[in-house]
């Protein structure tokens, strides 16, 4: 095949404009395109960053799971100070328990 | 949604809500443009073929990243730029391109004959061959550069709001993509720019 006849160009201006005519013409992608979309999962797209609300729910959420173990805390705290304060039984087979105060002051 | 008659802002939307159908009308638009553009960064038309549908992959997969407050034709020239700069680069780095060995005397090998015919399509396009011989010389942000500059004729204001650059950077990337531009034109018996 005989190849064109090439006249070089003066300056790289007139040699762009030249090789724009080479350019070849863009075949239609868009069935090549839409496949290769419909094929590959599309991605879960980035979490956005928080708003102050969001904070402030998830200070909330915090919160909640504090007032939480507090609660059990207190409770715990309640009945261990119970169960102290809970009179002993006073009668065994050695008769009363003797008080150390008892001992001390004699 | 008449597509044909939707701006391309429309059209964005409605792809982000996973529709094909808008997509393939914003394909239908931009490919012959996206086309154009890359075969500055890449002439041999296989793996052209490959870069623009990979550019519209990308933009899909981006569509969330889009804000409509700006133009969807600027971000996806601007994805289209990214992209070919980021093919030229990898291509640099690769010990010998396939452009340079179109040069190379082609014996009976199957791979020498493949690039063989890859040398006579560009023969045909003496001054792409001219043009894609000379880009070679360039580095991949020089060749970005000179590409904005004098394919897409665009301002030094605009490169550097396309590439993320500061004016100064970008002044100072002009001024030496001009500098090795005009030297491998020389080289190439090319006197000005």
């Amino acid at each position: 095949m005989a190849s064109k006849p090439f006249n070089k160009p003066k300056s790289f201006s007139e040699l762009v404009d030249q090789s724009r005519a080479d350019i070849p013409k863009c075949p239609d992608l868009r069935f090549s395109i839409r496949q290769r979309l419909s094929q590959a999962p599309r991605p879960e797209p980035e979490p956005q960053p928080l708003g102050w609300m969001d904070i402030i729910l998830q200070w909330g959420s915090i919160g909640r799971v504090k007032a939480g173990f507090g609660v059990a805390f207190a409770a715990l705290m309640l009945t261990s100070y119970m169960e102290l304060t809970r009179p002993e039984p006073q009668q065994g087979p050695s008769g009363p328990p003797m008080r150390i105060m008892q001992q001390l002051g004699n | 949604m008449h597509f044909e008659t939707a701006s391309d802002e429309e059209l964005a939307m409605d792809a982000q809500t996973g529709n094909l159908d808008a997509y393939d009308e914003i394909v239908r638009r931009y490919q012959e443009r996206i086309w154009s553009f890359l075969y500055k960064f890449c002439p041999h038309q296989s793996e052209l073929e490959d870069l623009v549908q990979d550019t519209f992959i990308k933009a899909y997969n981006n569509l969330h990243r889009w804000q409509p407050t700006g133009t969807f034709k600027s971000w996806l020239m601007r994805l289209a730029v990214n992209t070919g700069h980021d093919f030229y680069r990898k291509r640099r780095n690769e010990p010998l391109t396939i452009a340079q060995k179109t040069h190379k005397d082609a014996e009976s090998d199957p791979l020498e004959e493949h690039l063989e015919e890859e040398a006579h399509a560009t023969q045909e396009h003496p001054a792409a061959e001219l043009v894609e011989r000379i880009m070679l010389e360039l580095k991949p942000d020089d060749r970005v550069v000179v590409t904005l500059q004098y394919y897409e004729k665009m301002t030094l204001q605009e490169i550097s709001e396309k590439m993320d650059w500061s004016l100064a950077n970008t002044k100072v990337k002009s001024h030496r993509a001009r500098k090795k531009l005009e030297k491998a034109l020389k080289a190439h018996g090319i006197e000005t720019l």
